[in-house]
């Protein structure tokens, strides 16, 4: 079976082709980081017009460079949520009606599910029931997943989400927009213990996160002495990685103890951080317990993990109508197997 | 010669298919639904006249202007079509097909005035003629004022004119003072004539692929630059 991934639900327009014998066959995808660098921020109406001109040439170069003919896909998948409506609204119309008029069946995939699966176009693969630790721009959360569609949240982020403390930490340092990277880069040189700075919740017995203290913590440091951007910048953004990564961990570790799970899936753009996968694939081991991530590329969002959980779920018969609408809201818990 | 055309720039959904010399429409007045309503309109269509996507010579779609995000499910829709069996695709201005139904129903009438409405105080108009059934632009698909598209028309209509689209009764400035023959406040873009007008263009050649199939919005300052 040979399925096409549609991804548009941001600022990334993503399509692949992933084989049912061969695995992922080839991928491709076009970043509009740099459009909305200007703007401070996405901007849905922008993000989405560039996804209306992008998708239909990536689709087509895709089919060229994998030397593949249209008439090969048996599927379709495309992401109908969550994320911005109008981009969303892009991958679906084209995919949907693309399968309708080759009368193939359509599958409408939820972004999170893909970036949950993404490990499994690794080598390394684990095997269900695992737990997941979700880390992107728009979510944090810690999932219990006992099989495909069988989705459990044990924890989520009560404010901003972890890349989304990385992104605005780093405007606050001055490190542009999206600052998350050029943080994380800034911090391989800094020390970690120089500032000593919140764990915020980790004196709660759940598994939530609350990253918007850690932010205001920053500012109040670098407003009472300015100086430490020039003198100690390193060492600031060392020290708020940190604090975000040992919480991450911390309540990680303790849903896995409390679970009874040896596996942590680790996915979306945060799950790039090498300090994140240091320190987590040291403390793990320390625990008896084993992390899986998922390549660098497919960290963030990607075509390839919406085309392998559209082929996971057609593999079993699920198909979308010919009613193409998107969800910008969507919980994880709310699909089914 | 087999046309497909679809619209969803506006509060309508439709679809219409011009078939053995005939046009063939399904249209619903149907706010925020058209992700419900349209593939299952087309599939309707090609059923009853026993076709298949792939027996299409073409597929036109209403291009703008219009709702951004109704744009660009009518150019999604009809790229993923067109891609999946190589197929032409015909943009079709929204506005030209509004002047287009206008001047079937008063072909009396020498100019003809679309206008619909594009938020934040601005319409989206344009001064049509025809020559045969063959629209000519006086005035370009445009964005403006009301009060100066007011004066555009005023300028460019030598004669007795008509007034189409919901924008006349949004913004009675558009009109103020001005001597229409009629308005058409009830006026919504079509698939049925954005596939006659499509007919005409995909005789002279004027196709695209589905890589260059692009919305039409008019509007391009939608965001403010923080530099
Ligand atoms: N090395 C890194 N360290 C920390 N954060 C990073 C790193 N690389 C990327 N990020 C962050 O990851 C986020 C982007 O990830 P991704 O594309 O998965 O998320 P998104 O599309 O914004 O959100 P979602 O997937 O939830 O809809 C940004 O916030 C970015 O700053």
């Amino acid at each position: 079976m040979l399925v096409l991934g549609i991804e548009t639900s941001c600022d990334e327009t993503g399509v692949a082709l992933y084989s049912s014998e061969k695995g992922l066959v080839d991928h491709l995808y076009y970043t509009q980081v740099r459009t909305h660098v200007e703007y401070g921020g996405v901007v849905p109406e922008i993000a989405s017009r560039d996804h209306i001109q992008k998708l239909s040439p990536l689709v087509q170069t895709l089919f060229e460079r994998a030397k593949c003919d249209i008439s090969q896909v048996d599927g379709v998948a495309y992401t109908a949520g969550p994320g911005l409506a109008g981009a969303l609204l892009v991958g679906a119309a084209f995919a949907r009606s693309f399968a309708f008029a080759r009368s193939i069946p359509a599958v409408a995939i939820h972004h999170m599910e893909g970036h949950l699966l993404a490990p499994f176009l690794e080598a390394q693969q684990p095997n269900f029931p695992f737990l997941a630790l979700l880390v992107s721009g728009g979510h944090t959360l810690i999932v219990k997943v006992s099989a495909i569609g069988d989705y459990q949240i044990l924890g989520e982020s009560l404010d901003d989400a972890a890349g989304e403390a990385f992104d605005k930490t780093a405007r606050l340092m001055g490190l542009g927009y999206p600052g998350g990277p050029a943080l994380a880069k800034l911090a391989e040189a800094g020390n970690p213990q120089a500032f000593k700075l919140p764990r915020p919740m980790l004196d709660r017995e759940d598994f939530n996160f609350s990253f918007s203290g850690l932010k205001t913590a920053v500012a109040h440091l670098i407003q009472k002495n300015p100086e430490i951007l020039i003198s100690a910048k390193a060492d600031l953004a060392a020290s708020f990685q940190a604090a975000v990564i040992d919480t991450l961990i911390a309540k990680c570790a303790r849903a896995l103890k409390a679970t009874g799970l040896k596996q942590l899936v680790v996915s979306g753009g945060v799950s790039a951080n090498q300090y994140l996968r240091q320190q987590l694939d040291s403390q793990l081991e320390a625990i008896g317990a084993k992390a899986f991530y998922p390549r660098l590329e497919f960290c963030t969002d990607n075509g390839a993990m919406i085309a392998y959980a559209g082929y996971l779920r057609l593999k079993v018969g699920q198909a979308r109508d010919l009613d193409f609408s998107v969800r910008a809201r969507w919980g994880l818990d709310e699909l089914k197997g | 010669m087999i046309l497909l055309s679809l619209d969803t720039s506006t509060e309508t959904c439709s679809a219409a298919l011009w078939h053995n010399d005939q046009i063939d429409v399904i249209s619903e007045l149907a706010p925020k639904r058209h992700t419900h309503l349209i593939l299952p309109m087309i599939q309707t269509l090609l059923e009853k006249h026993q076709l298949n996507i792939a027996d299409c010579d073409a597929i036109a779609f209403g291009e703008g202007p219009g709702s951004f995000t109704g744009l660009r499910i009518a150019a999604g829709v009809a790229q993923g079509l067109a891609f999946a069996h190589t197929l032409p695709l015909i943009p079709v201005s929204t506005l030209a097909a509004l002047a287009l139904a206008a001047k079937i129903q008063q072909p009396q009438l020498d100019y003809f005035v679309p206008a619909l409405d594009a938020r934040m105080q601005e319409v989206y108009f344009a001064i049509y003629t025809f020559e045969k059934n063959r629209p000519l632009a006086i005035v370009p698909d445009s964005l403006a004022a009301p009060a100066k598209a007011r004066v555009s028309i005023a300028e460019n209509t030598p004669a007795a004119w008509l007034g189409i689209g919901q924008a006349y009764a949004v913004y009675p400035d558009l009109s103020q003072g001005l001597e229409p023959a009629a308005l058409m406040l009830d006026a919504y873009p079509n698939a049925k004539e954005i596939a006659l007008l499509a007919k005409e263009a995909f005789m002279e050649g004027h196709v695209v692929n589905s890589t260059e199939a692009l919305p039409k919005y008019l509007r391009n300052d939608v965001a403010k630059k923080i530099v």
